[in-house]
């Protein structure tokens, strides 16, 4: 199992380095999870301990990212055991995102989609997802910061286009 | 609902004769003519008619009648226009009254009085809708709304109806006598034309004035209000949101539409987003053929997977207007799909096959009636599969709220079989019951349809030997699926149900677990 490479370390390691220039070094196991970076270093091929630039991705949105693997790596096996561990799992899903704002998900899918991590990545999408189903299009608006670009009229237009489909909306959440 | 009153002009209740007397006062039925005006002490005639009492709960019933003849005839003439192309072909005027009766008790949640007629002339407007919310959703016959949509690719939609060059596929519009024909003219009509009554003089309904069509595609005016997220810049958000769009449901993907010029035209335009459609609570009982048209043919022939659960206006035409559409589609599931005839599927799976599509690979019908061992023979050979290896594969499915139907995510090529009790061919269900588990021979197992095995709407034991209850929604609870509903009802009426789309959505739609 101990290789002659690994001399300093007992685990591999994997070195990244965003975009602000900081170097992360994680768990292989956790790197792995990274489709991009398992991509990058393949079977064989790049050595491990060369340094994987990840220019697209900032420290801030790593460091969440890792902290996520980190933490499903354990519990996915569990979850594959009994229904205890699933019911683990999906409470860890529930509230892994409780806390960040819909501006925070969004660089994280960006992150998580240009590392290839499809786990956080549907989470992720699933969040927002979650948070824009039954909600009014002026609730989803202010949820994005976008403004209307119709007029009166068109919106009044679009507005009963689809109120076949619009009925038993939430009502809005209070103003946070 | 069968009134029956005729058109026979009786100003007067008939029954003036009181104990086989007539009344003082006048004989207005003219076949009596021939009677006594005015009392007389003998017995009128031997007709029992004549014979019954007049009123005999004190209900003056001549008022009664004749304002109820009133108000009949009010309705003929409000509502006459739908009787309009028939009125040669009626017989007598029964036929308008009954359409404008059966209409009102219909829509009677929204009976109002419109300012103008109230039929819509497809000459004169394309579109016009109702103000504020529909109320009393989810009956079937549910009018439609009708505005014309906009369209990113086409033209400024015209007020008159009859351009339908610019209508192009944007376009959501309801002709009342131009029913059948809509195809051509509006590509994604509402149905239920003959049912609506809508505010004719709605024209800002169609405020498909402005430079909608000319502009969605490129309305980009870079916003430079700090927090607002603008779009045009291609910030963060906008290929972040493209991702999350993907998870959207039909439903929420229309209200992302809205939202801004630019959302709209990439959810609209984008045929990878509408790829897969489902459609499920509560879209499912007010989907109609026009409307699910339109829906698939943005994906732009790339319909890979539809899912109809629960459509009860989806006929057999709509279907095989969408294959036409979709040659690439391959998983095909319309459980519970009340219109739809197995035969119909068939032809349609025929059909869509014959011309050069690969067909579709995965059907759930489960739901439909009347299928023979023939239609099924049949479907199977369609869908291509090898007929063992599918049996032997096929996961345990359990009944319980959500999950009657066999998903589009399941392998397997078709969702009904054979059932091992009563050979009829519907959707059979496993039992998840430890007693009913370990069971070796084929007789022995709790695996059946629901007619032959009674089971749990909640956790989909079977029911057949224990105690049962039966809720409001006639569905089957066990004993224990019972004590639960009863206590999570008395905790949520003293619980604060915090405001979580979906926890609430959970809660509402059922008492399962997820999944």
């Amino acid at each position: 199992m101990s290789t002659e490479e690994d001399t300093v370390q007992e685990k591999k390691t994997i070195s990244l380095k965003t975009s602000d220039d900081e170097v992360f070094e994680l768990e292989e196991n956790v790197a792995m999870e990274f489709g991009t970076v398992k991509a990058f270093f393949g079977d064989d091929g790049v050595p491990r301990d060369m340094m994987m630039p990840i220019p697209n991705v900032h420290s801030k949105e790593l460091t969440r990212i890792i902290d996520f693997c980190t933490k499903h790596l354990d519990l996915k096996p569990k979850a594959e055991l009994d229904e205890a561990g699933k019911k683990e799992l999906r409470k860890f899903y529930k509230e892994y995102m409780k806390e960040d704002t819909t501006e925070r998900i969004m660089e994280l899918i960006l992150a998580a989609d240009y590392l290839n991590v499809n786990d956080f990545l549907d989470l992720l999408n699933q969040t927002v997802a979650d948070r824009i189903s039954n909600k009014s299009v002026e609730y989803v608006r202010k949820l994005f910061g976008i403004e209307s670009d119709y007029t009166p009229e068109e919106e009044e237009a679009l507005r009963e286009q689809y109120a076949w489909a619009f009925e038993g909306v939430d009502e809005d959440p209070a103003e946070d | 609902m069968a009134l029956n009153f005729s058109h026979r002009p009786f100003l007067v209740s008939p029954m003036r004769i009181r104990n086989g007397y007539l009344a003082e006062g006048i004989s207005e039925r003219p076949w009596h003519s021939n009677l006594d005006e005015g009392s007389s002490q003998e017995p009128v005639s031997n007709d029992i008619i004549d014979l019954l009492p007049s009123d005999p709960f004190g209900m003056d019933i001549s008022t009664t009648f004749t304002a109820i003849t009133g108000w009949l005839e009010d309705l003929e003439v409000d509502y006459g226009c739908y009787g309009r192309g028939d009125e040669a072909g009626t017989s007598n005027g029964n036929y308008e009254l009954f359409a404008g009766l059966n209409f009102i008790w219909n829509n009677a949640m929204r009976f109002q009085t419109f300012p103008g007629s109230v039929g819509v002339d497809c000459g004169s407007k394309v579109a016009s809708g109702f103000r504020g919310k529909q109320v009393g959703g989810g009956g079937a016959s549910l009018k439609e709304k009708h505005v014309c949509g906009v369209s990113s690719s086409h033209g400024l939609v015209d007020k008159q109806g009859g351009n339908a060059a610019s209508l192009g596929d944007g376009c959501l519009v309801g002709c009342s006598e131009e029913n059948g024909s809509g195809d051509e003219f509006c590509n994604g009509g509402y149905d239920g034309c003959s049912k609506e009554e809508e505010n004719a003089d709605a024209p800002d309904a169609l405020s498909c004035q402005g430079d909608i069509g000319s502009a969605s595609a490129v309305a980009r005016d870079p916003q430079p209000v700090d927090g607002i997220c603008s779009f045009g810049d291609g910030g963060a958000h906008d290929g972040a949101l493209m991702l999350a769009l993907s998870y959207l449901g039909v439903r929420d993907l229309l209200v992302v539409e809205s939202v801004c010029r630019s959302l709209y035209s990439t959810v609209r335009g984008d045929p990878l987003m509408w790829r897969t459609i489902h459609i499920d609570q509560p879209l499912n009982e007010k989907i109609t053929d026009e409307v699910l048209l339109h829906l698939t043919n943005r994906a732009q022939g790339n319909l890979q997977c539809l899912s109809l659960v629960e459509c009860p206006r989806i006929t057999d035409d709509g279907l095989k207007s969408v294959l036409q559409n979709n040659p690439r589609l391959s998983k095909l599931s319309v459980p519970g799909c009340t219109r739809l005839s197995i035969e119909g599927i068939v032809n349609n799976l025929k059909a869509f096959k014959s011309k050069g599509a690969i067909g579709v690979k995965h059907l759930r019908i489960g739901g439909l009636y009347g299928v023979t061992q023939k239609h099924f023979d049949e479907l199977r050979s369609l869908l291509g599969t090898d007929c063992q290896v599918q049996q032997n594969a096929r996961k345990p499915h359990f009944y319980h709220r959500g999950n009657f139907y066999l998903s589009c995510d399941d392998d397997s090529d078709i969702d009904i079989e054979m059932c091992p009790r009563c050979q009829n061919l519907r959707l059979v269900y496993d039992c998840p019951a430890e007693a009913c588990q370990g069971k070796e021979h084929p007789t022995q197992l709790c695996r059946a349809c629901t007619l032959c095995i009674g089971r749990c709407a909640q956790c989909g034991r079977c029911i057949n030997d224990s105690e049962y209850e039966e809720t409001f929604c006639l569905e089957l609870l066990c004993s224990d699926c019972w004590k639960q509903l009863l206590k999570s009802q008395e905790r949520e009426d003293t619980e604060f149900v915090p405001s979580n789309s979906t926890v609430l959505h959970e809660q509402n739609h059922s008492f399962s677990p997820l999944g």
